[in-house]
This record gives structure tokens, sequence and C-alpha cells, in this order.
């Protein structure tokens, strides 16, 4: 097999990178390597032109609400559109709490303000009057379709309250923690390839199998017809989700 | 002013309501320690509920420092100690893990004798960021000394920028008198002097020290604090901290009231010129190793002479400071050194791995992380440690690592991301199997450098004495750790 190399666009990582949502992208590539392909990731910047199609994968993490002020004109204007139709025809990506955020409708702060998302997720998200803070387990029907353990691990600190429209398959249902809103236990979203998330952790680390999904999702997008991709040891990451998986029976 | 452990007169009511607290604080703490557990945080909390002036009932008309800000705290406030002890002054300051309100109370209680028999005591606390802003309501320092702002456990204080809103809120709540003492390096610390200009001091490394600006991934400031427009960044001393200044509104890195400029070869270990501006000053090698340790230690001087230190005794002082616990401790088990180094941030963490990697000596590494309240119990920065570059130098130093602590798996995982050898790893359920093994492996001269956070290090202190480990440390740190034992 020829190598395959897999580009990541890792958006705005130097505004938005919160709570290790850096290990997210070091698990993508070490996982991808372990597997057999080569990986690149390309951070895209304030000002910096982006064009979706360079790209297998993209990332965008969450930031200090100052800091999604900063980037807010750029990223509905100057990256948003094209980005927005990539997701629509099936680029896969994973987004993290401000992240998460901007990709849906929009965002009333607790001032009040409404400050426009890109409105690729149908989902409205308001300032709670408070954080959610603490683990966030969540089990998804997506993984357990596949046939694997359903249940994601993560870390949440977040005062949005996000609500999805009709239709918009939430990422998981609440097992432990608040999720989107605390009321409807329900946890991210998805929409065609995008996972969308507030849990921090860093997430796919401990969730190797939804590291491998979106592997292969982008993978087999660039090659419908590719070879399988080998299997890879997670004996290490089912180590860490132990050691967390024992705090939910406490 | 001698004799009396109060020093604000209350009415009648509130001078029995405070007797019986006192009372109260002083049972539990006997209670405390003849049960054999900590009296560092019950017997003042419960004074407190009983009589909430308590803390400003002592420190009332008597002279204090609140030092603040994520990195360097504890080294602060015991290098500002050991200063003005050798000034003659009867300083009380709280240990490390005792900052917040409670804590505070309660190592007051625990020297009241020393603190009656004081005939002008020096209060030196350290303290935590959240109750900051809650203390200066009612507490008045002469000196606040804040170090630094870093990403520390962030889900106790939510985003950086409300930490430092938290710590300007506790400035702007300081008496008239008080003298400001800030990181001249650091654009969102040096911005706080917009509390009080003229009484504001700053400390810094030298310009012509400096790295030509480096972008770091985790650059926190690239934002100007004061408008909001992005900040041109032009020189780097380590991490975000360096030279600065705003195109926009004007605001720019301040030219430090004291400042050091850390020796090329040996900077890491402690040697730099210290001078106030516009003097040549001193060369010296700073009794705790590593680069961050100098702002510490510049802090500290800074601090002191606000409180009317004289010039040159900080140049004899500096040189004997020994490291508090866990902050570049040295200790020997079974023949072999021991480096125990905090980590409780990325910066930190990255500060230590350069510290190793500067002791080829150094074979072992043996990170322990736990989870519990008094760490955050968000460890997710272990994910935004900057290992990737440090990973192959210190992969050929280093034979073993070893890990142990309720998210040891998360940090041995977090070295594989890095690209570490998974056969060099080694995760352990106690902590005397993984300090055996870290000592049983190597020859006479080779070392270990262990990275515990803070519930840890407590229990790695513990193990360590139950071991029969020795410390290095004599002198000032002996009497220092004494304090703690009390």
């Amino acid at each position: 097999m020829n190598k395959v190399t897999l580009r990541l666009a890792h958006l705005y990582p130097d505004y938005l990178n919160l709570y290790g949502d850096r290990g997210n992208v070091l698990a993508l590539k070490h996982r991808s390597v372990g597997r057999g392909l080569g990986f690149e990731t390309v951070p895209v910047g304030l000002g910096e032109h982006f064009d979706p199609d360079d790209f297998d994968l993209f990332f965008i993490g969450g930031g200090q609400d100052s800091a999604q002020k900063v980037l807010i004109e750029d990223f509905l204007h100057d990256k948003g559109p094209q980005l927005k139709e990539a997701i629509l025809t099936g680029l896969p990506g994973l987004a993290i709490c401000g992240g998460y955020q901007l990709l849906g409708k929009g965002y009333k702060s607790s001032s009040g303000e409404w400050i426009e998302g890109l409105g690729v997720i149908d989902a409205v998200t308001e300032a709670g009057s408070y954080r959610f803070t603490g683990d966030l387990f969540c089990e998804s029907p997506l993984l357990r379709e596949k046939g694997l353990d359903p249940m994601l691990i993560g870390f949440e600190n977040h005062a949005g309250r996000t609500r999805l429209g009709p239709g918009v398959q939430p990422l998981g249902k609440v097992i432990k923690g608040m999720g989107n809103n605390g009321e409807d236990q329900s946890e991210g979203a998805v929409v065609h390839h995008l996972f969308a998330t507030y849990m921090h952790g860093s997430l796919l680390p401990k969730n190797p199998d939804l590291t491998d999904t979106l592997i292969e999702l982008a993978y087999y997008r660039r090659y419908p017809d590719g070879e399988k991709l080998p299997d890879l040891d997670k004996s290490w990451e089912e180590r860490a989700r132990r050691e967390r998986l024992s705090k939910l029976k406490n | 002013m001698s004799s009396r452990f109060f020093t604000r007169n209350p009415g009648l009511l509130g001078r029995f309501r405070r007797w019986l607290a006192l009372c109260a604080g002083r049972i539990l703490r006997f209670i405390s320690l003849k049960s054999g557990r900590s009296a560092s945080a019950l017997p003042g909390g419960v004074a407190l509920m009983i009589y909430r002036d308590f803390l400003q009932d002592i420190c009332d008309g008597r002279e204090l420092v609140m030092v603040s800000g994520t990195n360097g705290k504890t080294t602060i406030v015991h290098t500002l100690s050991e200063l003005m002890r050798a000034e003659g002054r009867e300083v009380f300051a709280n240990d490390s893990g005792a900052n917040m309100q409670d804590g505070l109370a309660s190592s007051l209680l625990a020297r009241r004798g020393e603190i009656k028999a004081a005939k002008k005591p020096l209060f030196i606390f350290e303290v935590d960021e959240a109750w900051f802003p809650r203390l200066t309501r009612y507490l008045k320092p002469q000196v606040c000394i804040v170090s630094n702002f870093f990403r520390d456990q962030l889900d106790r204080y939510g985003e950086l920028d409300h930490t430092r809103e938290l710590i300007r809120k506790a400035l702007e709540q300081c008496p008239e008198h008080t003298k400001f003492v800030l990181c001249a390096d650091d654009p969102l610390c040096a911005s706080l002097s917009e509390a009080g200009k003229a009484r504001s001091r700053f400390f810094g490394m030298d310009v012509q020290a400096m790295q030509p600006f480096q972008d770091d991934l985790l650059l926190e400031s690239r934002r100007c604090p004061i408008c909001g427009d992005d900040l041109t960044h032009s020189a780097t001393a380590y991490a975000h901290l360096g030279e600065y200044h705003c195109v926009h509104c004007g605001f720019t890195r301040p030219v430090p009231d004291f400042s050091f400029f850390p020796d090329a070869e040996e900077g890491a270990e402690g040697l730099a010129r210290f001078h106030s501006s516009g003097e040549e000053g001193c060369t010296l090698r700073f009794g705790i190793p590593g680069l961050h340790n100098l702002y510490n230690a510049a802090a500290a001087v800074l601090g002191a002479l606000q409180l009317g230190l004289k010039q040159a005794s900080w140049k004899q002082v500096l040189p004997e400071v020994r490291p508090v616990s866990g902050r570049m401790e040295k200790q020997k088990l079974k023949g072999r050194d021991l480096s125990i180094i905090l980590i409780k941030n990325p910066v930190g963490a990255e500060q230590a791995i350069s510290y190793i990697k500067s002791d080829k000596q150094i074979k072992t590494l043996y990170f322990l992380l736990n989870d519990r309240e008094q760490d955050g119990c968000d460890v997710s920065w272990i994910w935004d440690i900057d290992f990737e570059d440090l990973a192959s130098e210190l992969l050929q130093q280093v034979k073993l690592i070893l890990f142990s602590g309720s998210r040891a798996a998360d940090m041995a995982l977090r070295l594989i991301y890095a690209g570490v050898d998974e056969n060099k790893l080694r995760v352990f359920d106690t902590v005397d199997e993984a300090l055996l093994t870290a000592v049983n492996g190597l020859e006479a001269d080779e070392k270990v450098a262990i990275l515990p956070n803070y519930t840890a290090m407590l229990h790695l202190r513990n193990r360590l004495l139950a071991l029969g480990a020795q410390t290095e440390s004599k002198g000032m740190a002996a009497r220092a750790k004494g304090e703690e034992d009390e």
C-alpha cells in the first residue's frame, strides 16, 4: 500500500485550545501513524486562507469567551461558508465546547448579547448562571451500532446550555454529568461526519474507538476503495479508561 | 502591642464570641493532632464560623504581605520570609497547602504563643487566587505580590481571564497605602498596575537576556489585557513571559524596578546577576535552581525592599535559601539522590523537564498524578504539556519512567502519545513499590527525578519518611520544615 497521508486542519489553535483539547490532535496522529497512515497537522489561524478541499479532517477546540469574540468575524465570513459546505458533503471533524457553539446557530451571552454562529448544527446555546464542571460520561449509539464499547469518557466545563433542534442526533446519552443542558440527557451533536461535544479531558485519547472512527471516515472518504486499515493495540488507552470508569462505579 | 494575640477591640458580645472561637479552635487543634490528623484547616474554619472577624482581629494594625498568582507563591513566601528573618523580623507565614481562609486562621492559631510573644510580627500569607478578593475585603496588606498567570486547575477558577479578574478585584479593594509588586514580563500581571500606578513596582528579566520572540502554541496573552487588541511580542523569557507592547492603546512592558540577568551557562542552576534599576547589582547563585525561580527570587527581594529591607542584605541571603518541600527538594533513599519537583500545570512541568535535561545523571523519572479536589479534578492540563519537543532528547537520557496515583494510566498514555517507547514505562499501585523500583535500578551516581502534583506530593513525603529517606536540605530549609511540622 502506498503511504497515504491524512491532513488535518486545526482551526484557530492559538485561540481555541483550552483544557487539553490539543490532546485530540495528538490522538488522531498517534493512531493514524500506528495504523500505517501518514499524518499532517496544519494550523489554520486568524486571517489565514482556508480551503477545506486540502484536508481530510478538521478539529476546532474550545476557548475563552474573549477569544471567541476575536475570531468570530473571521470564522463567519472567511472560513465558515466553505467549511459548512464541506461538512454537509461529509468532511469528518471534531468540535469541542466553544467550537461546538460556533458551529451552532448562535449563542446568547449572559448579558443578553446574541452571537451568530455558522448554523451547520441546528442548535441554540444560552449562557447559564453557573458552570457545569465535572466528569461527563455518555453512551454513543454510533459506537454501539458498530459493536464497540459505547461509553464515551470526558470532563465538562462550560456555562453554555445548548438545545438541539428537532431531528438533530446527539452524540450520546448522558450517563453521568450534565451534557448539553443538564435537562434532556443529550450530549453533543452529530451532523454527517461532524462530531460536536462538550467533552474535554482530552476526549480522544481516552476514547480510541471514536478516534479510529474519525480516522476511518477520513480515510474512506478519500479512498472509497482503500484497503482495510490494520488494527492497532489500545491496551494503554483501555487502562486509562478503566481508571476513569472505576470512578463511575463509586 | 506585645503579649497580645488579638489587636482589635470588638464590643463585649464580640469579645465573648471571639473567646468561644479561640477555645473551639484550640480544642479542635488539640484533638486533631492527638488523633494523628492534619490540623491545617478545620480549627481555623470552626473559629471563623463562630466569630467571622477572627483573622481580622489578629492581623489588624500588624504588617501583612499577601502573595498570589499561579506559580511560585510558595517559593516567594519562603524566600521573602528568609530575607525578613535575616533583618531580625519575626515572620509568620502559612504553609503552602493552607492558603484559603480556614488554613490561614489555622496556621495563625497554631503559632498563637509565638505571635503573642513577638514584638512586631510580620505576617506573610500565600493566598489562593479565588480567596484573594474575599480576604482583601477586610485584611489590609502593606504589600501584595502577584507572581504570574498560567493555566492551572481551571475547573476550580473557570478561565484565565476570570482568575485575573479575581486578582484585579482583590488589589482594587486594598487600602491606599498598599504597594503592589508585579511581574513586568507577564502582560496579564503587569497590567494590574491599573489598580494603582504610582504604588506599583515591577520585577522581571533583563530584556538583553531574553530569547527572540518564540511563538508558543500555548501563548496565553495574544490580546492586550487593557484594550483587547492584538499584543505585539518582541522577546521571550519563557512561556508567555517576555517583552511586549500594544500598538493600539500604548500599553507596554514596564521597566522593572528589580531585575535579573541569568548566566548564559548556569542560569537554570540559579546563577544570575540581580540588580535594582540603574545599578550594577550582584552576581550570585540563588539557592533554588530553575529559571522560573529567578523570577521568584526577584519578586521576593522587591517585596522585601517595600518592607524596608536594606539594599545590601539580599546579596547574602539569596544564596542561602533552600528549596521548600516539593519545590526542587532533594532527598536520599538507599544511597540514591532524588529530586522532587512539584508540577501542577503545563508551564511548571516544562520547566521541570528542562531542569531534568540539564542534569544528565537523572536516569529515572517518576510521575505521581492524583485528581483529588485540591489537585483540581480536571487533569487535562497534562495534554497541554509540550512533551513532543522534549520527548526524543529526554528518552536518550532516561532509562525508566514510573507512574502512580489515581490518574497514573492517563499520564502514561500522555507520554506514549508523545512518542515515548512503552517498554520504558511501568505503572504501580503503590508509591513504595515505585520508589523501590526507581532506586534499585540505578548505579551509584545516578539519580531519580520525582514529579508529583499536590496531594501526590503530600503522600510521597510520608512514604519517603516511612522508607527512611534523608532530607539533604539543611539550615534554613530545615527551619522551614520545622515550621510546617508544628
